[in-house]
Parts: C-alpha cells; structure tokens; sequence
C-alpha cells in the first residue's frame, strides 16, 4: 500500500486536507458514538451491543432508502470500446463521470441506464489532472437525476455508499450495491473502503442522505483503497467544465513516458516485423466477426468490410477474436496468407501479403 | 553496471479497456527464486495475451519454477503496454536492470493479513460488537478441515449430522474431517453432490449439533449481512448488493440489441453484428411488439422474456418496421466478454481478494460485498436480525460475493436428500 500511496503522492502532491465538522448531521454521531463504543471497550456487555446493533440498523434504514432513492441515475457509459459509470445530476441531463471514462477520444457515447432505457451524450468538458469529467445526454429531458451534496462537512468514519456498473453494463442487472465508510480525505479524492472495480469507473458515491459526495476514480491493492474524486472539485472546476473546456493530463501517462526514455534511451520500440492486417474484430469468441477495417491497411486494399466474418486463415478455422490475433502473430510481414471470408453467405477467397505495425 | 529499480503498480483506474502504466522508484531487489501457486496462476491466465517470445518466457518461468522472468528492453516494453496490465495486482515487482535485458521478479500481494485501519466497515472490534446476532445459530456452523487448516464452512440442516457445504472445496481432501463449535472433530463422507451450484451433503456422526433455522424473508437491497465461525465470531461483514439472478453463462440467452422503450412497443437503436438479432435479419428502427407471443411494451418486459429464454432457445419476436408487422425467429446466442477485457478484469478481481476456486456459473445467486476468503464460503450468511438468508457460495473477486439464496437451498436441499433417500430404501 505504500508503494500505492507513493505513487499518488509523488504525481499529484496530494496532502490531507481539514475537515470541517460544521454540518455534523445526526447520523454521523451515531456513526462516531458506535465506533467509540466498540473500539475502545475492551470488555462489551450486551447493552453495549445492543447498541451498536441498533445504530447499524439505523444506518442501513438510510442505506436502503438512498439506493431507492438514487439507483435509476446511475447510467453506465460506452465509447463503444469500454464501460464506465456515470450519474445524471439534473433533469435535462448533465451527467458526471470520471475523466478517464471520456478521454479516448470519442466526442458522444451511449448511456444506459438501469431500467434498460439508453440514449446517447456528447462530452462537454473534462480535467484529466483531477480525473473529472461531464456530459450532456443529447436528446429528452424529465431524466432521472440523483443531488449533489454540499462541499465539506464530511468526517471520517462516515458511511457511504457506492454504485457502478461493474464489469460493464449488463441488461437485467442494476448496478451492484456497496457500502462503505470514510477513511481519508485528501486534496481531491476522498478514499473509502466501499469497493470498486473496472466499469465502476465514473459511478457515483452517496452520503446517507442520497447525495453525490464523490465519483469513482481509481483503486489500490487493497479493499480499503479505493478513491473517489471528490464533489468539491468538480465544484472548484465548474464554469470551465460546464463551458466545455477539456484540459489535463491522466497521471499515469507522464510516467509512462518517462520509464520508456529511460528503459532504453537510445532504442525505439521495435515494432517493424510485427505482422499487422488491419482489421478490428467483434468480441465474440467463437466467430472473427469483423467490425472495423482500418485505413490505409492491407485488409482494406484487398477489400475486406466491416460485417465479414473470417473464416480460415492460412489454412486454418478461425475461432474467434483472440485466435484470429493469436494466427496472424504468428506471422511476419511481408508473408504471403490466404484468408477466407464469408459476406453474406458468400466465400470469398483471398490471398494478401501482410504488412507491418504503423503507429 | 546495475541498476535495481521497483516497478510498483499504484494507481489502477477503475474503468474497463483503460490502459494502466506504473512508476518506477529505486529499491533494492531481493533474491529467493520460486514460483508460488498465486503467481503460477496469474502467468497462466495472461501468457496467452501476448506475443509468442513472451509468452514463452512466462511457460518457462513456471516450467523452471521461477518468479523470476528476463526480458530484452524491447520485450519488456511491450510487456509492459499490453492493455491487460501484467503489472496490476502484484505488490512488488522488482527490476534487475542487467546488460541490454530487464530482470523481473514478481510477487503478489498479501490480501490475508493486511492491517484493517480503525474506521474500516470490517474492523475486527467493531464485528465483535455484532456477535450477539448471530449468537443463537452459530452451534449450527461447521468448520471442514484440511491438512493446513480450514478449507471452508459448513451449515448444519438436520438433528442427524448432515451437513451442507460448498463442493469444489472437497476437491483436494484425502478424509473429510469437521469441527464443531467447541472444537471437536468428527470425520465425515458425502452423501450427495450438487455440481451445478457447487453443494455438497456430508454424513457425520456429530448428532447433537443443532440444525440451522432457515429464514422465511427476503433482505432488502442495502441490508446489511454477516457471516460467521462456529465459534460465533463474526468474520466479515457486507451489504446485499443484488437480487437473486442467474450466473449460469452457458444457459444464459443473448439476442444482441440496444432497445429503447418507445410509443408502441421497444425499438432497436442497436444491433451487435453477427448476434441472434442480426442474423435473423432484424434491423436498426425495427419496433418488437412481442416474443413469444407475449406482449413486450416496454425494455423490462423485452429484457425479462429474453432472459427466461437459454442460449440455443430459439424466440419468435413480433416486430414492426414501418407499417408492417413482420415476424422473425432468432435463435439465442450464449454472451462471451471480450478475451482482453476478461483477463483484465480477472486481474482486477484479485486485488486485495483471493477468489474461490470454483467463483463462476452459478444458477441462482444474490449478490453481496462481504469480503470473503475462500475458506469463509460454505456456511451460512445472516441478516441483522439473525435470521439465515442464504448460503455464501463463493468469493467472486473484490467486489462480489455470491450467496444461494435461502429459499432455493431448502428446494435444493429437498432434492439432494429424496435423490438421497431413493438410492437408500431402507433408510427410513
């Protein structure tokens, strides 16, 4: 976890920042009350227990009503190569969401809420220093939209609770529910142990009162890391967010760079006999269903379009995307293949020579 | 000249397909060579994701028993940009810098004994202060014992020493031994196995424990659920974070499209290419008035019919395209995750998370986020007011923990025993 902490420390000089306690609602003493109740007793009689029974029970009364309340906001949200989250926060449609979740470069991306309904958002703005970004859905409007909470009066210890769409939307299912308390706050993340994982990403994080207190951002190695960007910050860049400013840099990415000049100073990746085809495959497992042809490639000189599905390459039944990636791997630029495609019902033979990675 | 460096994985996004980079710090590599079982996996899971040279650098690393791996820089480069994130998930990996290649020892994180700080949800003295909940049942929880120590729970459903228990546990054990709440073992034989959800009944002579009192109600999105030891300690606590749903892969039906509730019925604004819906030669605009005969007027309606279908069912669906009302008949697909964002996200899974050995395709489960270890599955999982609403089943990764919900244990139950009872006639 050190290692983890390092690495935010080193890139964003993130430091702790003072909670204010001015807006200390009931709840929070009950929080504060049960934790003090059952740490620092040594010998716990049952009324004592009692207590803290009757306390939880009271919070997961809150937690219950807050999902209700909010759980037809949380949208998950597709480029049309990965899932993220997202929450809608007014009627016409204001979305917020993680900076990553938008930041590959797509400019509109497919919704979906929960009851299976979808529409489509444009990007308005996003801050990839602090991993915050909004969209618009583009049409309707009477959406339904989750509140967001008032800056600070957060305390540590606090409970939270966290919906995403895990792993990517899936019809029929809503996004799971987790819970969690407050563990840290720094400059822009709040850090809580209600966890997350890959198309969670952008989802929001409530206070019990069913207000957006964060959204998600990243994870640690363990269960008690996971960080959110904090709703003050989106607060902080507002106007410029709303406008449709787009500015920032993902922190990863200047690392990335600087390990790469490092690693090999005086060596550019050599990618030159890496045999490439061009063609972009469906997800499908057993069937190379090909749904994109890039430009300029071979695959799209000899004719290939988006809707073919290979069937054999050099000589072999393709069973699907990884093989298909795995056959042509296997092969050097400059050879000779013969693929067969089916269009339509059609076999098309072809024979092409593969060319070369171009980045 | 060398140069030490340690490649520490720290800040994952959480969002699917989103590539991942990690920094690099200097600090001093140390030496033991030796592959562990986490790690054996792990390079098993993700050799195939990349190119042949690497690939087999990593089939002789688990050949040679190794946690070390030696790349040229080029290959580490490209090790290291796969979009899978080889790097994710492991506390330390240490590089040896040699002449023109890159050393790479890799280690896995410690999930078990982690420091749990004070405010976190399973903080070990803020559980014990939820003892008393499950005080009355816990008699009714068993351990089952390997040779280094416990494999997973069991629960206790009759006066008679039967025991349910989580099958694919079982597995690897020579004898079948148990232990009581007071710590008394008792050696045990299985009656019956269930493979589909992965239960087990065991026979035991241990005929004074009390059986489980199973719960009439279903909780509540949102409750809170604990999951106990014999001893009545409280080991992890969680919230219901989904209803009962299928998560037998192979039954589940897949028509491939985006649907959007409209006026008359639900319109495709989608169509995945080469999914059931398009090979039955449904298209963008089409508006499905019905399957099956049934009415579909809204997306719930359309999701609820497809998934009461299996993959291979074939569907007939009613739709209109322009004025006509047409009809087609799809047969229904079985769904894959994208291979890429499967191993990435089985990455994900383990961190800070040991997932059950069997934690997939399941029928009928619900959904919580206690963290689980493996050996925590098999025994019963309580609501705050004590009463038994399923079974936890499996720790799925580090998000989700599946549990058999109550009332289908007791159906599933009833089969295993009459099946049981057939096969011994005279054991009434």
């Amino acid at each position: 976890m050190a290692g983890v902490d390092n690495g935010w420390v080193v890139l964003i000089r993130s430091e702790p920042v003072k909670i204010s306690n001015s807006h200390a609602i009931r709840l929070v003493e009950f929080g504060v009350l049960l934790f003090a109740l059952v740490t620092f007793s040594t010998v716990s009689n049952a009324n004592e227990n009692e207590l803290a029974r009757n306390s939880l029970l009271e919070v997961q009364r809150r937690v219950q009503a807050v999902v209700t309340q909010v759980m037809p906001s949380v949208v998950s949200i597709s480029d049309g190569v990965g899932f993220g989250s997202g929450v809608v926060i007014d009627e016409d449609g204001l979305i917020l969401t993680a900076g990553h979740v938008v930041s590959g470069g797509a400019s509109e991306f497919d919704i979906f809420f929960p009851s299976g309904q979808t529409t489509t958002a444009k990007l308005v703005g996003y801050n990839l220093d602090v991993d915050a970004a909004m969209l618009k859905i583009t049409e309707g409007s009477k959406w339904p939209a989750a509140e967001l909470a008032a800056s600070g009066g957060r305390r540590l210890g606090d409970w939270v609770v966290g919906l995403g769409h895990s792993g990517g939307y899936e019809l029929g299912r809503i996004p799971p529910v987790r819970t969690g308390r407050l563990l840290e706050v720094r400059k822009h993340l709040l850090v809580t142990d209600a966890v997350l994982i890959g198309g969670d990403s952008g989802g929001p994080l409530f206070d019990l009162e069913g207000k957006v207190i964060g959204i998600h951002s990243s994870i640690g190695d363990s269960i008690a890391e996971n960080r959110h960007v904090s709703i003050e910050t989106f607060r902080n860049d507002w106007q410029r967010l709303f406008r449709g400013e787009r500015w920032g840099d993902l922190p990863n990415f200047t690392t990335d760079k600087e390990l790469e000049e490092e690693v090999s100073p005086n060596k550019v990746p050599k990618r030159s006999s890496r045999a490439k085809l061009g063609i972009k495959l469906d997800d499908n497992q057993s069937t190379a269903i090909i749904i994109g042809v890039d430009s300029g490639s071979v695959a799209e000189r000899v004719g290939i379009k988006a809707g073919d599905v290979v069937v054999s390459f050099d000589g072999v039944k393709v069973k699907g995307k990884a093989h298909m990636f795995d056959l042509v791997s296997q092969k050097a630029v400059g050879d000779s293949v013969a693929i067969e495609i089916s269009r339509r019902g059609q076999l098309l033979k072809l024979q092409v020579i593969l060319d070369s990675f171009r980045d | 000249m060398k140069t030490k460096r340690n490649l520490v994985p720290w800040h994952t996004f959480v969002c699917i397909a989103s590539c991942v980079a990690i920094c690099a710090f200097a600090c001093p590599a140390s030496a033991q060579a030796q592959l562990s079982d986490e790690m054996r996996e792990l390079f098993q899971d993700i050799k195939n994701e990349f190119e042949d040279d690497i690939r087999i650098k990593l089939e002789e690393a688990i050949k040679n028993d190794t946690d070390k791996v030696t790349f040229s820089t080029d290959q580490f480069l490209r090790f290291r940009s796969n979009p899978i994130n080889p790097f994710e998930g492991l506390e330390n990996i240490n590089a040896d810098e040699l002449d023109g290649s890159i050393q790479l020892k890799f280690e896995v994180p410690t999930a078990r004994n982690r420091m749990i700080g004070v405010l976190e949800r399973q903080n070990p003295g803020f559980l014990s202060g939820l003892q008393q909940v499950v005080a009355s049942q816990n008699e009714s929880i068993v351990e089952i014992m390997g040779d280094s120590g416990r494999v997973c729970l069991g629960t206790v459903v009759d006066s008679r020493g039967t025991v349910l228990t989580k099958a694919s546990e079982l597995k690897e054990l020579e004898e079948i031994r148990i232990r009581d709440f007071q710590n008394v073992r008792y050696s045990a034989s299985i009656l019956k196995v269930d493979e589909a959800n992965d239960l087990a009944i065991l026979k035991t002579n241990a005929r004074h424990l009390p059986a489980i009192i199973w719960s009439q109600s279903e909780p509540e999105l949102g409750s809170f659920l604990l999951t106990a030891s014999p001893s009545g300690k409280v080991v992890a606590m969680g919230s219901y974070s989904h209803r009962p749903r299928s998560l037998a892969t192979a039954d589940k039906g897949f028509l491939g499209v985006t649907p959007r509730t409209v006026g008359q019925g639900v319109e495709l604004t989608d169509i995945t290419p080469g999914s059931a819906a398009d090979l039955a030669g449904l298209q963008v605009g089409d508006i499905v008035v019905g399957i099956n005969q049934a009415v579909t007027n809204d997306v719930a309606a359309l999701v609820a019919r497809i998934q009461s279908c299996k993959a291979g069912d074939s569907v007939k669906i009613e739709y209109l395209r322009g004025a006509t009302r047409q009809t087609a008949t799809a047969v229904l697909a079985g769904r894959n995750l994208s291979p890429d964002r499967a191993a990435r996200f089985k990455m994900m899974n383990r961190l800070g998370a040991i997932p059950s050995e069997r934690s997939q395709d399941f029928p009928w489960v619900f959904q919580h986020d206690s963290p689980l270890f493996p050996e925590d599955c098999g025994g019963p999982v309580f609501d705050l007011d004590g009463n038994v609403v399923g079974v936890n089943i499996a720790r799925q990764g580090r998000v989700s923990t599946l549990a058999i919900p109550t009332r289908h244990v007791k159906t599933l139950l009833a089969e295993l025993q009459r099946e049981n009872l057939a096969a011994v006639p005279d054991s009434k």
